[in-house]
């Protein structure tokens, strides 16, 4: 009981931010694509010896089964699509690089809630909304993550720091300050 | 026994992990002295002026005490005692000094830049006690005529003079202190880079006369 | 030169690994000077932390009685109970 007690709330998290709307589990039920990547862990985690690590292997079949289900949501496409911190004052002024405005950055004041997280998480292409949930939701390290998401794991300090930057930033349209210019 | 300095957020926080110390004579521990990983991060005289924040406590070191080019990291420490000296007055005293420092870096570059009456001018501004409404002026004043002269770093470095004064009552006094070091590594002429940070220090060991040093 | 003189873009590209404790000594000095100097990139840090925080606490989402019931079964069945 302590593995599923543990690791189900971060699985039925992935489901959520990694499905599209027509795949996510509701609140609280389990869903047939979560109960389909539980009965895969199992089976792999219990029929070895050594069962390695359970949580990637969970949140790796949860991957699977969303996509063997063509339920995967790509998300807003590529890359170009995350937002990058800004306005920062141009070449030429003696502040060069420092922000335009000392009130581009809006404070977090209140706990963030499940359904602004969500909204933020879904507006990231899916490769860096996974990584994110792998390793800040999950807590996988860099080489576990690796096995799961496009990239090695050299790759992955750019792209997590690409998907946390443009989180907080996508966090700010959920929270209210998201009219910057 | 060498002494060591540390500036912490008001409340006895830590300035990054937001760690909220012990009082004066508890221990805090952590396993291993590695620089900017674990380790208790501490300040010798000469780094004050890099850390500066709102309380500044005298700390006791055991352990290994691991030297970086900024600070000291060792794996345990305690509180000794607050420098009370160390306050929102001495700060703001702090913040002028660093400001009169950036008019002076000012002066001289508009003087190198043949800007003789701009230069007088932010000298006259900032002999009185402190005015910063006219300080600003004199800057503005300056930046236009290096402008127009086409003396960039004369501009800059009045700009930097403005800017100093405009930080004095809404930024860190950290970010005060920071524009005058910025403003003397402007300069068109060959600086020390750290000669700044090292008046600076040296302003603070004497002003806020530290114990053991 | 003791710390280098480093604007606040360069520092955003420091943030994600100073969260991971990875930036290299000179690295992390730069980044945590620059916060003291910088109030703007002192909250994109603590919004980073706070948000960052928030994946794992929102993920709250407690397994169904029917769904441990079926898992329990299927472990029974095949022989991977021991793995609870």
């Amino acid at each position: 009981m302590a593995w599923i007690e543990r690791d189900h709330p971060v699985a039925e998290f992935l489901l959520t931010v990694a499905a599209g709307d027509a795949g996510t589990a509701d609140a609280g039920a389990p869903g047939e694509l979560l109960a389909r990547a539980w009965r895969a862990a199992l089976a792999e985690v219990g029929g070895a010896p050594d069962p390695g690590r359970p949580r990637a292997i969970l949140l790796r079949e949860v991957l699977y089964a969303l996509d063997d289900a063509g339920r995967l949501d790509t998300g807003p496409g590529d890359d170009t699509a995350v937002p990058v911190p800004g306005p920062y004052l141009p070449a030429g002024d003696r502040w060069e690089g420092w922000w335009v405005d000392d009130d581009a950055v809006t404070p977090i004041t209140a706990a963030l809630r499940r359904a602004q997280v969500v909204a933020a998480l879904r507006r990231l292409p899916l490769g860096l909304r996974v990584l994110l949930v792998l390793r800040d939701g999950a807590g996988l390290l860099p080489e576990d993550a690796a096995e799961l998401v496009a990239g090695s794991e050299d790759q992955q300090d750019a792209l997590i720091a690409s998907a946390r930057v443009g989180f907080i930033w996508l966090i700010d349209e959920q929270i209210g300050g998201g009219d910057r210019p | 026994m060498t002494a060591y300095w540390k500036f912490l957020r008001s409340g006895r926080v830590s300035p990054f992990a937001r760690y909220p110390w012990p009082g004066p004579g508890h221990w805090v521990e952590v396993p291993a002295a590695v620089p900017c990983r674990q380790g208790i991060h501490a300040c010798r005289p000469a780094d004050l002026p890099y850390w500066l924040l709102d309380e500044l406590w005298q700390v006791e070191l055991a352990g290994e005490v691991v030297s970086t080019p900024t600070k000291v990291v060792a794996p345990r420490a305690r509180l000794l005692a607050r420098v009370d000296a160390w306050n929102a007055d001495m700060a703001r005293e702090f913040g002028w000094e660093c400001v009169v420092r950036t008019a002076q870096h000012a002066a001289a570059e508009l003087a190198d830049a043949g800007l003789a009456a701009p230069a007088a001018d932010l000298a006259q501004a900032m002999a009185g006690p402190p005015a910063p409404g006219e300080v600003t002026a004199a800057g503005i004043r300056a930046i236009q005529a290096a402008e127009a002269a086409g003396a960039q770093a004369a501009g800059w470095l009045s700009g930097y003079l403005v800017d100093a004064v405009g930080a004095l009552p809404t930024e860190p006094v950290a970010a005060v202190a920071y524009i005058a070091v910025r403003a003397a590594r402007h300069r068109s002429v060959p600086t020390d880079p750290e000669a700044e940070r090292r008046w600076q220090a040296g302003w603070l060991v004497r002003r806020l006369d530290l114990p053991g040093v | 030169m003791k710390v280098a003189d480093v604007s606040c873009q360069t520092v955003g590209g420091l943030l994600s690994r100073w969260y991971d404790g990875t930036l290299a000594e000179v690295e992390a000095d730069v980044y945590e000077q620059h916060m003291l100097v910088c109030p703007p990139c002192q909250r994109q840090n603590d919004k980073l932390r706070v948000a960052l925080a928030a994946i794992p606490a929102v993920a709250d989402v407690r397994p169904g009685a029917e769904l441990v019931t079926e898992l329990l079964r299927y472990a029974r069945e095949h022989g991977s109970a021991g793995v609870w």
